[in-house]
């Protein structure tokens, strides 16, 4: 019953979504494989701790993120629900704020767990995501890929904060996002929007868990 | 069992149901007789209208999906082939207007095509961008129907319906409202404004617009469009599992859907109910509602008993 009351609010169907992911994929084909490179490279720098892809980490998802405002919100999903313009300038606001942390000094991860348990969600974003699509049976061509549509792009880009980028100002608009995605997926039946937030939960006690000593007191 | 109350006109079935196979898609008792179609007139201009539209939140926003486009497609098709003429929208709707647009061009509307949609913002401006760009999406050159939706800037919006409906490109014009909000100021506007329709939430669990603006309604000649005639299918999941009453039959129910329409139709100050299906079976069985017999009075009464005790 909640769920079709929430279900009421949303102008679209599951159903839409997906065919509105297939068509997107089809109409920017093949540049998925460009921005699953350029976050691959991120997950190496984090990894091997590389100095310049890490600096130049924030930059990759910034691109990511304004990509998913301006061509995912704005031009396509924009078709589906009026407010996916807000939607999409607040993804451009985060792509500021990554350029901003670009700009601000270096980003190499100090704490060897939360690195450890970003890399791990960088790569379930990138890779585990699509997986679970293909086990749930959504068709190859609806898949939503890290980097190009929402929910995976903010759930890498939760790895990549948890793995150190210090920057708690960089948290907001992804959590944001991560309850609205869990709230629509859920009513809509599509699971791709509901994996951000219990992960995000989940990265945010760790990085509490694991913040420097200086913090606690 | 016919109403009596009811300003129902009908008109003979039309051939077209019979060149579609009506007898495979009717209830068996209506096989060897088509049952009428219902109409209701506007009160404004005795214009008659089909008893059953079709609405289009959610269901028609599809995107640029080709595949859910075409079965969009036939859906109005058989909303067409059923009788029905009219179909509402609205700019709130994502892209449902385009794909309305897209599929009445495909499906050749009929001569008394009865296009209906809503101007949307609170924004004068803006709201003549939205109204030009609901001709182009829907492909029209008229519409039937031209609301104001949920109420909002129906300042700015109301004179300016007005003056497109004296240049002869909107028919009627009207205001929405739904989920039984403002009721209050919808009737103050009912009382106000000269309206040709207005469209508001009626069904047999949401019954609040029987006591003032229905009554109003009919006392200033407005016609009424009854909008989420299911609750947006809550009522047909609620209902699901109780049996429908031996006497539906009487009225030419098979299945909860058509009793529930029978229902909102035969409330005589109704002029017209508009479910969204995306489905083709439920737009069949929907259109069913449409053909003769309504329940009377008391057969209305037993009708809200029975969702009382289900
Ligand atoms: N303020 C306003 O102006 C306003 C507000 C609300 C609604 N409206 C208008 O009124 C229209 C109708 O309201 P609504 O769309 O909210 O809700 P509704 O018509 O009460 O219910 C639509 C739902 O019922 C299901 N359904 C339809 N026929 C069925 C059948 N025979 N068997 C089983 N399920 C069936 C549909 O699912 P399937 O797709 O699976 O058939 C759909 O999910 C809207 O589409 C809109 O045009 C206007």
């Amino acid at each position: 019953m909640l769920k079709a009351a929430v279900a009421d609010y949303i102008p679209y169907t599951g159903e839409a979504l997906r065919a509105l992911v297939g068509t997107y994929n089809a109409a920017i084909w093949p540049l998925q494989f460009g921005f699953l490179a350029a976050l691959l490279a991120v997950i190496i720098g984090t990894g091997g701790r590389v100095g310049t892809l890490c600096r130049l980490a924030p930059l990759v998802l910034a691109a990511c993120w304004a990509w998913c405002g301006l061509v995912f919100y704005q031009r396509h999903f924009a078709l589906l629900d009026w407010s996916a313009h807000h939607a999409g300038w607040l993804f451009c606001g985060q792509a500021a704020l990554l350029v901003l942390a670009a700009a601000t000094g270096t980003t190499v991860p100090q704490n060897r767990i939360t690195r450890i348990v970003g890399m791990v969600v960088m790569l379930f974003a990138l890779g585990a995501v699509p997986l679970i699509q293909w086990l749930s049976g959504l068709p190859l061509e609806t898949f939503a890929l890290a980097g190009v549509t929402p929910a995976a792009t903010v759930l890498f880009t939760a790895g990549w904060l948890a793995g150190g980028s210090g920057r708690w100002w960089l948290w907001p608009v992804p959590f944001a996002w991560s309850l609205y995605g869990f709230v629509t997926g859920w009513a809509l039946g599509y699971s791709p929007d509901m994996l951000p937030l219990p992960v995000i939960v989940i990265l945010l006690v760790i990085v509490f868990l694991r913040r420097p000593a200086a913090a606690n007191s | 069992m016919t109403s009596s109350d009811a300003r129902l006109n009908r008109r003979a079935a039309l051939g077209r149901i019979a060149a579609l196979g009506a007898a495979a898609v009717l209830p068996r008792a209506f096989a060897a007789a088509t049952p009428e179609r219902l109409y209701r007139r506007i009160p404004v201009s005795g214009e008659q209208v089909p008893t059953i539209g079709m609405g289009t939140w959610r269901t028609f926003n599809v995107g640029t999906s080709e595949s859910l486009i075409a079965d969009r497609c036939e859906v109005l098709a058989r909303l067409i082939e059923a009788g029905g003429t009219m179909v509402d929208s609205s700019p709130m709707y994502g892209s449902a207007e385009a794909v309305v647009g897209d599929c009445s061009a495909r499906n050749a509307p009929p001569p008394d095509w009865f296009p209906v949609t809503k101007v949307w913002t609170s924004s004068a401006d803006e709201g003549v961008k939205q109204i030009e760009r609901s001709f182009a999406l829907w492909r029209v050159e008229t519409f039937a129907l031209f609301q104001v939706h949920n109420l909002v800037g129906w300042r700015h919006h109301l004179p300016l319906l007005r003056e497109m409906q004296q240049e002869g490109r909107i028919r009627y014009v009207g205001i929405t409202t739904s989920h039984g909000r403002r009721h209050d100021e919808l009737e103050d506007l009912m009382r106000s404004e000269p309206l040709d329709f207005v469209q508001l939430t009626y069904n047999l669990a949401d019954r609040d617009a029987e006591e003032r603006l229905l009554p109003i309604a009919r006392d200033r000649g407005i016609a009424v469009i009854a909008n989420r005639p299911f609750r947006r299918g809550a009522l047909i999941l609620r209902l699901a599992g109780h049996p429908l009453p031996a006497w539906a039959a009487e009225i030419g129910c098979d299945t909860v859907p058509q009793f529930l329409l029978k229902f909102i139709i035969s409330h005589p100050d109704i002029t017209c109910a508009i479910p969204a299906t995306s489905r083709v079976d439920h737009m069949v069985e929907n259109m069913q509602a449409m053909l003769a017999p309504l329940p009377d009075r008391e057969m209305r009464g037993r009708m809200i008993e029975w969702l009382e005790a289900a």
